[in-house]
């Protein structure tokens, strides 16, 4: 029976990494299911422009700027370089900069060496704010849907109070649940000392340090549980080891030391998200009527939703309306219409490109959604709501039927 | 005291004070008040996003860290007068744009365009990729990296605020100074023209 294709395959596959045998069968899935293949063309794009824009170096230090500011003083500035004008015709002090930084440049150099001692890089997306402490005092603290780059020293504490999202080094993807600390020891090593954390890591070793015992990573997709006062580790994709143990896809080691192994494609657990479909207002919809629908998005679990970045406006929610023909038959209607800040007239949005929205488990969001014209002409419609999960097929999880009167 | 608090005759901020934990808003009224502190902090917050932006925008090292502290010493000077009527982080980036956009293109005319540094390209995490398929990944990359390069700068800069920066479309439009009907116009051109230079490439 052939393999399923996951989301590591169009990964690898992407990045030419996967055997002749191996690109054969992703080659073969894609032929045959243009789904699968928007989200690999998808992919592809995502990674291109990852490949083509590395890191940023970094800024200049800060005793740079500071020094600059000796012949800066306030308020001497035009309302042009106040919000929203634009901006004032003025060089700053370069050169005067530049010599001050060549004078301080030894003293710069030690004074980072010092910093930077085992530095480790942090992309903080947040679902929710993530709070960073170093020696017990605030660090850093990224607010709830930004992104910001972070140079950690050795005993940085992560810490949220709602399920959060931050990645490690470029490639560690960690979803932090709510009251879980997670403390960055080292490069590719952290250690979790309560509450629960899922893992996604990208290659090279790893480790994850708790109270019951290390978990050593070998390249893999896994959670940390330790709400039950014991250590539990269900593996999503790849291969660890924990309590002595080598555990592989679809491998669940529960708080008793017990292990079970997951049933369903790939091994895994992932549980589907809720999709709640209601009118905002009832009765009959006159033709070219803007209809206000609220979706409402429960989580049962605390894996992401989340659209991952650039070219990925195929993840996330969408919409597909739909008309009854005369035929009998439900027509499409146009493309899926993704449901994005053009179309959400109140409440958050669930999906915005680079910005994943984190739920925790049981955790409930609400769209109000604007469809544009849809119902042009009489008749009966249907506009059904699904969710479009990372990696995986799109789910069509609730559908309204709406007549159009004359 | 700091060298600027005593240029300026202000008190310095409490010994030990750590304000990096602080929202956007409360730094900036720290700034605002001229406290180094405040500013230092909004600097390890905001520097590498400033940088990364310029970076991309610019395609040249030199010239977006001098960028980025002329951003910062603007927003020095127009603190006292700023005042919480947008997000800070925009506020940033409006001013870098705007510091890009008038001596970015001065220096650009003068050293032609260039392009960000090849030392850290097709860096994707990959497992047993061949020198020769790493070497036509990289040369893929930098065939990415000229064709935006070469993208009108009006659409270059919408296509990174969206693009690589990830912002929403609002708040490209705040940063650019345009209707977000007309960032989704660029965006579309911009794609459509790397479509068009990058079609060969990719098959």
């Amino acid at each position: 029976m052939t393999r399923p294709v996951t989301h590591a395959d169009l990964v690898a596959r992407a990045t030419g990494a996967l055997a002749d045998d191996e690109r054969d069968r992703v080659d073969r899935a894609l032929a045959g299911d243009p789904a699968l293949r928007d989200q690999f063309e998808a992919i592809a794009a995502h990674m291109l422009l990852y490949d083509a824009f590395p890191d940023a170096p970094e800024p200049p230090p800060f005793e740079q700027v500071a020094q600059a500011l000796h012949g800066a003083p306030q308020q001497s500035v035009s309302r042009r370089d106040l919000p929203r004008a634009a901006p004032r015709r003025r060089r700053a002090p370069l050169a005067w900069t530049a010599a001050a930084a060549a004078i301080l440049l030894a003293a710069i150099l030690v004074w980072r060496s010092e910093r930077d001692a085992e530095p480790v890089r942090v992309e903080a997306t947040a679902g929710a704010g993530i709070e960073v402490l170093h020696e017990g005092a605030p660090f850093a603290r990224v607010a709830a849907g930004e992104t910001m780059g972070l140079r950690l020293p050795s005993g940085a504490l992560l810490r949220s109070r709602k399920p959060a999202e931050v990645i490690l080094e470029g490639r560690v993807v960690v979803v932090l649940d709510g009251d879980s600390p997670l403390r960055v020891e080292a490069p590719g090593h952290v250690r979790l000392t309560a509450g629960r954390a899922h893992f996604q890591v990208g290659p090279g070793p790893f480790r994850v340090d708790t109270p019951y015992g290390p978990v050593e990573v070998l390249g893999t997709r896994f959670e940390v549980d330790l709400r039950y006062g014991a250590l539990s580790v269900h593996v999503e994709e790849g291969v660890v080891m924990a309590q002595a143990q080598r555990l592989e896809t679809g491998a669940r080691l529960l708080a008793d030391g017990s292990l079970e192994q997951a049933a369903g494609p790939a091994g895994t657990w992932f549980q589907e998200p809720l999709i709640e479909l209601t009118r905002v207002q009832g009765g009959a919809v006159a033709p070219g009527q803007v209809l206000e629908l609220q979706v409402d998005v429960v989580n049962p679990n605390h894996l992401r939703l989340s659209a991952p970045g650039p070219a990925s406006d195929r993840t996330g929610l969408y919409a597909v309306i739909q008309r009854l023909g005369p035929d009998g038959r439900w027509q499409g209607l146009e493309q899926p219409l993704a449901l994005t800040e053009a179309n959400i007239l109140s409440g958050e949005s669930v999906v915005r490109p680079g910005q994943p929205v984190i739920l925790g488990g049981g955790e409930r969001r609400s769209v109000t959604l604007q469809l544009l014209s849809p119902f042009a002409d009489p008749g009966t419609y249907r506009v059904r709501v699904g969710y479009h999960p990372e990696g995986r097929s799109p789910i069509v999880s609730a559908a309204l039927e709406i007549e159009v009167a004359r | 005291m700091t060298p600027i608090d005593e240029q300026e005759g202000r008190q310095p901020a409490p010994e030990g004070d750590d304000r990096r934990g602080l929202s956007d808003e409360a730094l900036m009224a720290g700034v605002r008040r001229g406290e180094r502190l405040a500013f230092e902090a909004l600097y390890s917050r905001y520097g590498s996003p400033v940088m990364r932006f310029l970076y991309r925008l610019s395609g040249d090292r030199v010239l977006a860290e001098d960028l980025t502290q002329d951003t910062f010493l603007k927003v020095w000077r127009a603190a006292p007068r700023w005042r919480p009527i947008g997000r800070v982080s925009t506020w940033l980036f409006q001013i870098a744009k705007r510091h890009w956009w008038n001596e970015g293109a001065k220096r650009r005319r003068r050293r032609g365009i260039s392009l960000p540094d090849d030392d850290q390209s097709a860096r994707t995490p990959t497992k047993d990729v061949g020198p020769e398929a790493h070497a036509a990944r990289a040369d893929l990359a930098r065939a990415v990296r000229e064709a935006v390069a070469a993208l009108p700068r009006r659409l270059r800069l919408v296509f990174v605020l969206v693009r690589l920066e990830g912002l929403a479309l609002a708040e490209a439009a705040q940063v650019a100074g345009i209707p977000v009907g007309t960032v989704k116009s660029r965006l579309a051109a911009a794609e459509k023209q790397l479509a068009r230079r990058l079609g060969p490439r990719l098959g």
